[in-house]
């Protein structure tokens, strides 16, 4: 300490040491950590009753040293693409789980109520593989984020946020027969999510 | 006791003496409100329009800190799903405001929707009726801001207050009464709202 500089007792949101009193990082609102994530599954697809990953990812912060922070998480994902022949649907499930605590571990993100894509059907479910008439479905979403509240990571705890997009064709699957002469697509493209956690000190409400 | 170096608007001087910002000094998240996400199927003949009110979240917040702040909302849609037989035509629309009172925002502006339609054709030996068909679209949750139209956050005094709203609605433009050719079996006319949440912020002024 110099002679100059007086050391004064602060919150956890502030310092005090040799070049005067200031604000501490846990006070500036800020990224805390971030994770590009890659679709391993685009293009074709087939038949898929149940959901097969395509993009899988976590996003880890330990709270060290910054005061309890309120939390943020940005998921951000890509434009969706996706081609549904009649009369099938073709659907990319976003899911997303979080924990916090000492060394948090959260839950395989399996929720099927976030998703892009559909159909267009034009045959009943019972129409025969060879009796199919030609419809084919193209559905381009744009980029979207949402903001997904963390709450409170106390000091000395940790965020552990996972994120997930599967693609699935739920409901009817009839695949053209051979007579039809319908030349089949069905291809789903996730491309990527981005995730940022943001934090700021806990404030007054 | 009062600290004449210190703006004790800005810092707080605690008991045992130390120093500490307020914590009204900084971005926070102020008030949340939430509505769960509802689903509707309909009969395949026969019906009306809809226009129905889905959610209706009206949430304030009052300064309740010595000095002015900026207040803003973010609404936050659930992943949604319209599914449609052939010709009728429906989405779920978000309608939003607000205003620096107590109450009742009034009248609101439409802020998002989304929706499907598709028309097969006519269908039937006399083509009155319409031809199979269902589209179905699936749209992933969305964060965007209160009443988007109006540029810039709102400006509160100590005292003061901000209300928003937010209304889901599902809305259709034409609803197919008449027969499907081959029968309704397979036909479906449903939605999965998504959940809605409103997010408001403040910020301080200096």
């Amino acid at each position: 300490m110099t002679g100059t500089s007086l050391k004064l007792c602060t919150s956890e949101y502030m310092l005090s040491n040799v070049n005067g009193i200031g604000m501490a990082r846990g006070w500036l609102p800020r990224v805390l950590n971030e994770q590009f994530l890659e679709s391993t599954k685009d293009g074709e697809i087939k038949l898929a009753p149940d959901p097969v990953t395509m993009i899988d990812g976590d996003l880890t912060w330990f709270n060290n040293g910054n005061g309890d922070q309120d939390v943020f998480v940005l998921v951000h994902r890509a434009p969706r693409s996706i081609i549904a022949q009649s009369p099938s649907t073709v659907v990319i499930h976003d899911a997303w789980s979080h924990r916090v605590g000492k060394t948090p571990s959260a839950d395989f993100p399996s929720a099927i109520a976030d998703s892009f894509g559909g159909r267009l059907q034009i045959d009943r479910p019972e129409a025969s593989a060879n009796d199919l008439q030609f419809c084919r479905y193209f559905l381009d979403s744009d980029d979207s984020q949402t903001w997904v509240p963390v709450g409170i990571v106390p000091e000395g705890q940790s965020l552990h946020f996972r994120y997930r997009a599967a693609v699935q064709t739920p409901g009817t699957w009839t695949a053209p027969g051979p007579d039809s002469e319908i030349n089949p697509r069905w291809e789903a493209y996730a491309r990527w999510a981005r995730l940022q956690a943001f934090g700021w000190p806990v404030g007054a409400q | 006791m009062t600290f004449p170096c210190v703006n004790e608007d800005h810092f707080e001087v605690r008991p045992d003496g130390s120093l500490a910002p307020q914590p009204w000094m900084q971005w926070r998240h102020v008030r949340s409100i939430d509505a769960p996400s509802k689903s509707a199927s309909y009969g395949v003949t026969g019906g009306t329009n809809k226009n129905d009110l889905l959610h209706s979240l009206q949430l304030s917040w009052t300064n309740n800190t010595p000095i002015s702040q900026w207040c803003y909302g973010l609404i936050t849609r659930g992943g949604a799903r319209v599914s449609l037989q052939a010709r009728t035509r429906g989405y779920l629309q978000v309608a939003s405001g607000y205003k620096l009172a107590v109450g009742d925002p009034g009248p609101l502006e439409v802020a998002s929707r989304f929706g499907c339609g598709a028309d097969m054709g006519r269908g039937g030996t006399l083509a009155i009726g319409t031809t199979y068909g269902v589209i179905e679209e699936r749209m992933n949750s969305v964060t965007f801001p209160l009443a988007p139209e109006r540029a810039g956050w709102s400006k509160l005094a100590p005292g003061a207050t901000l209300t928003g709203k937010v209304e889901v609605r599902f809305i259709t433009e034409l609803w197919e009464t008449s027969t499907i050719d081959g029968g309704t079996s397979g036909s479906e006319s449903s939605y999965d709202s998504g959940a809605t949440r409103l997010d408001l912020f403040a910020v301080p002024v200096i």
